[in-house]
């Protein structure tokens, strides 16, 4: 009987290898590194104007590391006072494309700048266009 | 019917064995984590050593996307150790080299990475890759571009002898 019981052990341990492999590992603390892109700079954009309608457009830029970036934003700036906004109507938020065309632009003077974007990420804005007007 | 015959010694001695195996004290020498028992005989166990691996990292987050977290271990042990896991320290903070701003929001998150078969070779120093492991979202800070992030996490293997 006794004979029975060993046997039975013996059988029980060798069915359970995963106890014998929790024991032997361990873990230790350390760290992973991981890095990050940056935007580059805009590319200065060119602008034309159909009415009150002005359309923009723009070459891809990339990362300082190479690789396309996934948008940009269009700022419109007041040729007479200097002062800039965020492109409304068609071109505002970020733009995932290479044009926009921004409807219903103000009477006025104007010249228009991308800058890349990527989340809450925003790379160098690009030079003015030139100048279009809308009257 | 076949019938084995056994003496008790060895059936006793047998058992013994077995459940030294079962419980893993026989295996304890190889253990990296060079905390032994009584039942130790071999040489004491090293603990790996985890460096500093930023500097083998390649810049591929950005908002939106996933990249690879880079791992560099060391093995001082005469035996190969094999990585089986590496998963995010509980509680564990993910910093950058870029200040409050970027830390505050890295909108970084490291998924645990199991399963894995990463052999160092006894003595050595390897640096691995983890694909993947790392992404990034729409929360990251502006000023966390370019930054270096370090991931707490721990490591676990064995001896792979």
């Amino acid at each position: 009987m006794r004979a029975w019981v060993l046997l039975l052990v013996v059988a029980v341990a060798a069915a359970h290898p995963g106890g014998a492999a929790a024991a032997w590992s361990v873990a230790r603390p350390g760290s992973v590194a991981a890095k990050a892109k940056a935007l580059g700079a805009g590319n200065t954009p060119n602008a034309s104007v159909t009415g009150r309608k002005v359309t923009v457009s723009w070459t891809a830029s990339s990362f300082t590391t190479g690789g396309v970036v996934p948008g940009y934003v269009v700022r419109r700036y007041n040729v007479t006072t200097g002062v800039g906004t965020g492109a409304l109507n068609g071109c505002s938020g970020t733009i995932t494309g290479l044009t926009c065309t921004e409807n219903s632009v103000p009477t006025g003077s104007w010249q228009y700048t991308v800058t890349p974007a990527a989340g809450n990420w925003r790379g160098t804005e690009s030079g003015k266009s030139t100048v279009v007007v809308v009257i | 019917m076949i019938t084995i015959r056994l003496s008790r010694k060895v059936l006793f001695a047998f058992a013994a064995v077995a459940a030294l195996v079962a419980t893993g004290a026989l295996y304890a020498a190889w253990s990296t984590s060079g905390s032994g028992n009584g039942y130790a005989k071999a040489t004491t166990a090293s603990a790996l050593t985890i460096g500093d691996a930023s500097a083998s990292t390649t810049a591929d987050l950005y908002p939106g996307a996933t990249g690879a977290a880079k791992l560099k271990v060391t093995n001082p042990n005469p035996f190969p150790v094999r990585i089986t896991s590496v998963t995010k320290q509980t509680g564990g903070t993910i910093t950058s080299d870029k200040g409050a701003a970027c830390n505050a929001s890295t909108g970084v998150t490291f998924t645990d990475q199991t399963g894995l078969a990463l052999d160092v070779a006894a003595g050595a120093t390897q640096t691995f890759t983890l694909s993947g492991a790392v992404s990034m979202s729409n929360a990251s800070d502006n000023t966390c571009q370019g930054a270096v992030f370090t991931i707490p996490v721990d490591v676990t293997g064995a001896s792979n002898a």
